[in-house]
C-alpha cells in the first residue's frame, strides 16, 4: 500500500473521543453566545424580586376601597363604633369612606366592600337581651382574594370593639352583683386556644427558617418549569436548528458519530437547564434570606447546601428525562416551530407535576394514590427535594437514584429508536 | 487502476417519490468522477449513501470492499463528506473548527498545516465564522474534509453559490489535492463547465438515473457536441424518446 493510502492512524475508538470534543465545541458556542447565559441566568435571578416589587406597587396603587353606611347616626355610641371602625381600617392601608344611603354605595362600583350599620344599632350594642349586627356587602370582581382578606379584617376589628364592649357590660354587671374576683375572659371565652407552636420534622420547637425552607423547597419544585422549557428549546435548536443550518451531516459522517451527536446535545441542554437552576436558587435564596433577617432570622440559615446541590442535579436530571422522552420526537420533526410545540407538550407535562408539587405534599400522599405516579419521573423530581425538607434524607436519595436510572433507561431508549438517516432527512 | 467504489442497480425510494432508480457506477483509484445532473436528479442522494448515511431502499454499494452503510464505523476512516450547502458554526472561528475536528479525528498538527495551507484563510482563521464570506466558509469547510487526507473526497456542490473567483480556488484546492494523494474524488455539481475542467469521468444523472457516463472526450464524440451542456441535452433528449 502506497504511502498516502495509508490508513490513517486515527484513535477512534478512544472512549469518549468524540464526546469530548464535542462537549467542547457545544461549551464554546456557549460561553459565546452571551444573549443565551445572560437570558438564562439573569431571567430568574431578576424575574423573582421584579414580580414582588411589581405586585407590592399594584397593592399600593389598587387599594381595597370600603364604605361605611351608617344608618344610626343619631347615636352618640354608634359614633364611637364608626370612628374606631374606620380608624383601625384605613391603618390597614384600606381607603375608607362614609357614605349617606346604601343605594349610592352600591351603584358606585369603586366600592369593593360595603359595611351597613342597621338603624337601632347602637341600642342594640348597649342591651343585655340583644345582638347588635353589622351587615357586610362583598362586590364580585378580580380583586376577590383581597375583598376576602378585607372581610376578615372587618371581621376580626368587629371582634376586637365587640370583645371591648362584653368586657364593659361584664364589669358592669359583675359590679351590680357585688362581684370583685372576676376575670372578663372566664366568662366570656371559657374555652380558648393557645397560639400555635411550629415544630421541626423531628419535633423540636421550629425556627423561623424551618418554616421558611419547606416554603423555598416548595418554590424550587414549582421552578423546575422555568428550568425545563430553556432546555428543550436548546435541544430543538440543537438538534433541528443545526440541521437547517446544515452543519450536522458533517458531524454526522465524522467518528462523532449519531450517539456522540445527541448525547452532546441532551448534556449541554441539561448543562443550560443547570445554569439557570443555579440561578434560580441563588435568586430564591436571596429573596428569602433577606426576609428571614426582616423577620429576625440568621441570613445565612436559609443558605442551605444540600438542598442546593440537590436542586442543581434534581434539575439536571428532569431536564434530561423531559429532553430524552422529547428528542425522537423533535429529530423526525421538519421545522424548528414544529419540534418547539412538541418540546412545549412535553414540558407540561413536567409543568403538572410541579405546579402539583407546589401545592400537595407527595411525601404524604397514601400509597395507593402514590404508587402509580412513582412511574413517572416527574414524580421524584418532586420527592427528592419534598423528603429532603421532611430530613428524609434516606428517602430522598432513593428517589435521585430512581430519577438517575428513570434517565438513562429512557435516554438509551430514545436513542435506540434513531439513526442517522431519521436524523438526517426528519424521517 | 482498482476499483475502490462499486455501487449497483442502487434504488432510493422517499415514501413515493423514487429519487434514485437504478444507479450504477465504478469509481478507480485516484480519479476525479464528475456527477452532473440537474437539481433534484440524485446526486446528494447517491453521495450520501455511498457515505453510509442513508441506507439504499434496494441494490449494493461497497466502498473498498465494505458496505458503508452497515460497516459505517470501519468506512467513514476512508471517506471524506462534504455535504451540499453546508455550513460552518457561526459561533466557532475558522482556527476552532479545525480544532474540532483535530480532536474529532485524533489528528496530529501535521494535517492541521495541511488544512490551514488549503483553507487560506491567513490571519481570518481566527475570526469568528459568522464574519467569513460564502467563499471562504467552503474552502474552510473541504479543507476540514481533506486535511486529514482521505482515500475518497465525496464532494457535494462544492462551489455551489460561489463566484467564479472562489470557485476556481476550491477547484484549484481539490485538484492538487488529487495530485498529491492520488485519493479518489467524486465531485457532484450541476455547473457542466465546472466538471469539464476537473473531472477524469463523468456520469449525467437524471430523473434518478445515470443516463450516459464515460470520459469527457468519449461523451462528446458519442453525442457529437461541443461540450457537456450539448452532451446532457442530447442525452436527455434520448431519454425522453425512450420512455
Amino acid at each position: 500500500m502506497k504511502k498516502y493510502l495509508k490508513p490513517l492512524q486515527v484513535n477512534y475508538m478512544k472512549p469518549f473521543n468524540a464526546l469530548k470534543a464535542m462537549l467542547w465545541k457545544e461549551v464554546k458556542e456557549i460561553k459565546r453566545d452571551r444573549k443565551l447565559l445572560i437570558s438564562t441566568i439573569l431571567l430568574p435571578l431578576i424575574s423573582l424580586p421584579a414580580i414582588g416589587i411589581l405586585t407590592a406597587l399594584l397593592l399600593y396603587y389598587q387599594p381595597i376601597f370600603i364604605a361605611v353606611v351608617n344608618q344610626d347616626v343619631e347615636e352618640e355610641t354608634n359614633k364611637w363604633f364608626v370612628d374606631n371602625l374606620i380608624s383601625d381600617l384605613s391603618s390597614r392601608g384600606y381607603k375608607v369612606e362614609t357614605v349617606q344611603e346604601l343605594d349610592a354605595a352600591l351603584r358606585n362600583l369603586t366600592f369593593d366592600l360595603i359595611i351597613k350599620i342597621p338603624l337601632g344599632f347602637s341600642e342594640n350594642l348597649t342591651s343585655l337581651n340583644k345582638v347588635a349586627y353589622v351587615e357586610i356587602i362583598k362586590r364580585a370582581g378580580v380583586s376577590g382574594d383581597r375583598v376576602d382578606r378585607a372581610e376578615q379584617d372587618v371581621k376580626n376589628i368587629i371582634a376586637s370593639i365587640s370583645n371591648a364592649v362584653s368586657e364593659l357590660k361584664i364589669k358592669d354587671l359583675a359590679g351590680r352583683a357585688g362581684l370583685i374576683d372576676v376575670n372578663v375572659d372566664a366568662i366570656r371565652n371559657p374555652v380558648q386556644v393557645k397560639i400555635p407552636i411550629y415544630i421541626g420534622p423531628s419535633g423540636e420547637p421550629a425556627k423561623i427558617e424551618d418554616i421558611v425552607k419547606p416554603f423555598i423547597a416548595r418554590l424550587l419544585i414549582l421552578s423546575f418549569t422555568f428550568i425545563v422549557t430553556p432546555a428543550s428549546t436548546f435541544i430543538v435548536d440543537g438538534i433541528v436548528g443545526e440541521r437547517e443550518r446544515k452543519t450536522i451531516e458533517m458531524l454526522l459522517s465524522s467518528p462523532a458519530g449519531l450517539w456522540d451527536l445527541l448525547v452532546t446535545k441532551l448534556v449541554s441542554s441539561s448543562l443550560i437547564g443547570l445554569i439557570a437552576s443555579l440561578a434560580d436558587i441563588i435568586g430564591l435564596l436571596l429573596y428569602y434570606g433577606i426576609l428571614v433577617t426582616a423577620l429576625g432570622g440568621w441570613f445565612m440559615a436559609v443558605f442551605d447546601p444540600g438542598l442546593i446541590i440537590l436542586h442543581a442535579f434534581t434539575a439536571f436530571l428532569t431536564i434530561l428525562v423531559t429532553v430524552s422522552i422529547s428528542l425522537p420526537f423533535i429529530t423526525r420533526t421538519k421545522g424548528i416551530r414544529t419540534a418547539s410545540n412538541i418540546a412545549s407538550m412535553f414540558s407540561i407535562i413536567g409543568l403538572a407535576f410541579f405546579v402539583a408539587g407546589w401545592i400537595i405534599d407527595f411525601y404524604k400522599l397514601p400509597e395507593n394514590i402514590l404508587n402509580p405516579l412513582l412511574l413517572v419521573p416527574y414524580t421524584h423530581s418532586v420527592l427528592v427535594i419534598q423528603s429532603y425538607v421532611y430530613r428524609d434524607y434516606s428517602r430522598s436519595l432513593g428517589s435521585i437514584s430512581v430519577l438517575i436510572v428513570l434517565s438513562l433507561i429512557i435516554m438509551v431508549v430514545s436513542l435506540k429508536t434513531l439513526d442517522r438517516e431519521k436524523v438526517l432527512l426528519a424521517t | 487502476m482498482s476499483i475502490v467504489i462499486e455501487a449497483r442497480n442502487i434504488h432510493k425510494n422517499y415514501g413515493k417519490i423514487e429519487a434514485l432508480r437504478g444507479v450504477s457506477l465504478s469509481i478507480r483509484e485516484g480519479e476525479i468522477y464528475g456527477i452532473v445532473g440537474p437539481n433534484g436528479a440524485g446526486k446528494t442522494t447517491l453521495l450520501r449513501i455511498i457515505s453510509g448515511l442513508i441506507k439504499p431502499t434496494s441494490g449494493e454499494v461497497k466502498v473498498l470492499g465494505l458496505n458503508p452503510y452497515t460497516d459505517f464505523d470501519e468506512t467513514r476512516k476512508y471517506i471524506g463528506y462534504l455535504p451540499e450547502d453546508a455550513d460552518t458554526y457561526d459561533l466557532l472561528t475558522g482556527y476552532e473548527h479545525f480544532l474540532l475536528y483535530l480532536k474529532l479525528y485524533n489528528l496530529t498538527t501535521e494535517n492541521l498545516n495541511y488544512g490551514l495551507e488549503l483553507a487560506s484563510l491567513d490571519k481570518r482563521v481566527h475570526d469568528l465564522t459568522r464574519g467569513y464570506s460564502k467563499g471562504m466558509k467552503r474552502r474552510l469547510l473541504l479543507a476540514l474534509v481533506l486535511m486529514r487526507k482521505p482515500k475518497i473526497a465525496l464532494l457535494d456542490e462544492p462551489t455551489a453559490g460561489l463566484d467564479v473567483h472562489a470557485s476556481l480556488k476550491i477547484r484549484r484546492a481539490i485538484k492538487r489535492y488529487v495530485e498529491e494523494t492520488r485519493a479518489s474524488v467524486i465531485v457532484s455539481s450541476h455547473n457542466m463547465l465546472e466538471i469539464e475542467s476537473l473531472c477524469d469521468r463523468v456520469g449525467l444523472i437524471f430523473k434518478g438515473k445515470i443516463i450516459a457516463e464515460g470520459q469527457i472526450r468519449e461523451l462528446l464524440d458519442k453525442f457529437s457536441s461541443r461540450n457537456l451542456e450539448e452532451v446532457f441535452e442530447a442525452a436527455t433528449g434520448e431519454l425522453h424518446e425512450a420512455l
